[in-house]
């Protein structure tokens, strides 16, 4: 599995398949007006040297365990990075080990996104399932999980009066697609009609190690359950 | 001026009219490096320069290029890169090609390493040449891939695979300078490119070089030079040849001046930089005067410099039409350009006319830096047979204003550089 990891310190990625490695090592400096020459060149080597010296201990570290194929260094405008990384590298996962921009480029892609809450463990997989999911992109984590609560969420449709024969198509479309993967994986299930904000709730519940989240929820909604939520969060 | 272009390499030109300028930049004291590496195998021949076809590079925006001098591959070097299209500084390029020019016949194998780029980052608006660079004004990227290190033992090209992995560097304004000078005596032919050895020029750790450019003999420039053994910037180094191309028919001499080394120290890695004492050394200046060669002996004084941030760019713009032959190197009339005194110049990388690059600058009778010189000629390596005419483009010069003093100068310089530097490596980051 080819992966991004986007960083600015070491992560243990020993739960996810990891062949191929891209570092972008992410780390904002300071700035300041430069008065002289002598000024220039100090701010520079005070703002960058200790970053670029941090980035390549990373680097030797990882080499230790991955192949790593490249790195970037980047001190602002990190979604112009991470695109062209994306593009450039064809990444399977991107693993966000710090905060990261979830750019509209990288929720179009298919690229599954990790966002890094300390170890990767798979054992308790709270899996979000919503319309439009990437359903055999889904079914490739969940096979890691040892227990797994699958959780379907239906928004509901304003007014509901208006919309009630589409809603009970939803309701009942989501009720089949979390059926088969309820056989499937030997699973618990729930179908919900609300807001992912009762992620936060169930995942404690549940004391999920991970969560999946389909991509099909949207960027307000992973960003809300990010928010919410202590363990890791997938996005597939 | 016409810029003249491949739309597509050896199929299609394109031609553009630009208008001719000097432009003003600010340098940064960051360097990054790329690392070009062959894509195919070519056989080469010695002295006919060859178009390799490398990994692509990716360049990005607000930087110019320059080679990382000492010979990179053992049976040749690389003299310029061509560029996919054309581009400005201020655009992100995609280098595809390395001209190589090999010192001995040969094949050079894909995956094989033929030179390295130093990528310098510049501003060229006059507000932000005013207020210098801030760390966000970088963008540092490296693809790490296996490639060969080829290199000579006792006379056997060897072939290492490494890992490549160049981040970059900072650089000191201060540098010195090094005569490069010639330890045998070799009859030369117009056109030959080969190795000659010189007296031994021992480089401190974390310095780089880079010939001076404006040719320093009447029969030829220095391309590059050699080391007895491939070794890392941060290492100490043996200089012992030095790759002449040879502009006309002559004899170098044993204790013949050939050529001039800058050496710039570095910040990089384990971060020591030191001088070591100097003393005078005695060399022949070779120069051409009313159509006869002289030879004038004189003791070098060590010399060192500071170079100052700002530069600027200079056009070179043929004056006249002439018919090129591809490996036959051709000396090329160039509108004038003046250059001040205290100022010293570097060719710009990536090649700007279609049919070859420039590969040095030609004044008959060499002047001191820190003399006023007019420039009216450029020493030009076709790469394919075609055609240079008046007002077309043929390169274009960094123009670097210096400081020269005695090198017991450079002492003081560089002691306040290093201990500066040392307190950020060894302080926390911010």
């Amino acid at each position: 599995m080819k992966c991004v990891v986007f960083t600015n310190k070491e992560l243990d990625l020993e739960g996810l398949d990891v062949k191929d490695i891209y570092v972008i090592f992410a780390k904002g400096a300071k700035e300041s007006i430069t008065l002289s020459d002598r000024g220039e060149m100090l701010n520079l080597a005070l703002s960058k040297i200790p970053i670029i010296k941090r980035a390549e201990e990373l680097i030797e570290k990882l080499e230790k365990k991955y192949n790593v194929v490249g790195m970037s260094v980047v001190f602002e405008d990190y979604e112009t990075e991470i695109n062209r990384v994306l593009d450039a590298q064809k990444p399977d996962i991107v693993v966000a080990g710090r905060y990261m921009p979830i750019t509209d480029k990288l929720l179009k892609s298919k690229t599954t996104i990790l966002f890094y809450r300390g170890k990767v463990v798979f054992d308790r997989i709270l899996y979000v399932h919503s319309e439009g999911a990437n359903a055999e992109v889904a079914k490739q984590w969940l096979k890691k999980g040892k227990e797994i609560l699958i959780v379907g969420i239906v928004e509901p449709m304003m007014p509901p009066e208006a919309h009630a024969k589409r809603m009970k198509e939803a309701q009942e479309k989501m009720k089949r697609e979390v059926e088969e993967l309820y056989k499937e994986f030997n699973a618990s299930k729930v179908v919900l009609v609300g807001s992912i904000g009762k992620v936060k709730r169930i995942a404690r519940e549940f004391d999920a190690d991970i969560v999946i989240l389909s991509r099909g929820v949207g960027k307000e909604a992973i960003e809300a359950v990010l928010e919410n939520t202590e363990v890791g969060v997938l996005v597939v | 001026m016409e810029v003249v272009y491949w739309k597509e390499i050896g199929k299609e030109l394109g031609r553009l009219q630009v208008k001719k300028e000097s432009v003003k930049y600010r340098i940064a004291p960051f360097v990054q490096w790329k690392v070009l590496i062959a894509e195919q195998n070519a056989e080469v021949k010695k002295g006919m320069p060859a178009m390799l076809k490398i990994r692509d590079v990716e360049i990005p925006e607000n930087t110019i290029l320059a080679p990382l001098s000492i010979m990179r591959h053992a049976i040749g070097t690389t003299i310029d890169v061509i560029e996919k299209g054309i581009s400005r500084v201020e655009q992100e390029k995609r280098i595809t090609h390395a001209i190589f020019l090999p010192v001995e016949d040969g094949v050079v194998e894909k995956g094989d390493i033929v030179g390295v780029l130093k990528v310098f980052f510049v501003k060229t608006g006059v507000i932000d040449r005013r207020f210098g660079f801030s760390p966000s004004d970088f963008k540092i990227r490296e693809d790490m891939v296996t490639a060969n290190l080829v290199y000579k033992e006792n006379g056997v090209l060897k072939r290492k695979t490494i890992k490549t992995r160049f981040f970059g560097y900072f650089k000191s304004y201060i540098a010195e300078w090094e005569p490069v000078i010639s330890t045998e005596n070799v009859d030369v032919k117009k056109g030959d490119v080969r190795r000659i050895r010189i007296k031994e020029i021992r480089l401190q750790p974390n310095t780089v070089v880079t010939p001076l450019h404006i040719m320093r003999n009447a029969f030829g420039s220095v391309i590059e030079v050699v080391q007895a053994r491939p070794s890392k910037v941060e290492e100490e180094k043996l200089i012992d040849e030095a790759v002449f191309l040879a502009t006309k028919d002559g004899k170098i001499q044993k204790g013949d001046l050939l050529g001039v080394l800058n050496i710039y120290y570095t910040a990089i890695g384990k971060f020591e930089p030191k001088m070591t004492p100097k003393e005078e050394k005695f060399a022949r200046f070779v120069y051409e005067k009313s159509g006869r060669i002289f030879r004038s002996g004189m003791l070098l004084k060590p010399f060192a410099y500071r170079r100052k941030p700002i530069s600027r760019w200079e056009p070179l713009v043929s004056t006249e039409d002439l018919t090129l032959k591809k490996g036959e190197v051709a000396e090329v009339e160039v509108e004038p350009i003046k250059l001040e005194e205290n100022t010293i110049v570097y060719p710009l990388y990536i090649m700007r006319h279609a049919y070859g690059t420039v590969l040095d600058l030609i004044e008959k009778e060499p002047a001191k830096v820190e003399n006023q010189k007019t420039i009216k000629s450029v020493l030009f390596m076709p790469l394919f047979d075609g055609e240079i005419r008046k007002g077309q483009l043929l390169g274009v010069i960094n123009v670097y204003n210096v400081e020269v003093e005695p090198y017991e100068v450079l002492s003081k310089w560089l002691n306040e550089w290093v201990e500066e530097m040392r307190r950020v490596f060894e302080g926390g980051s911010k």
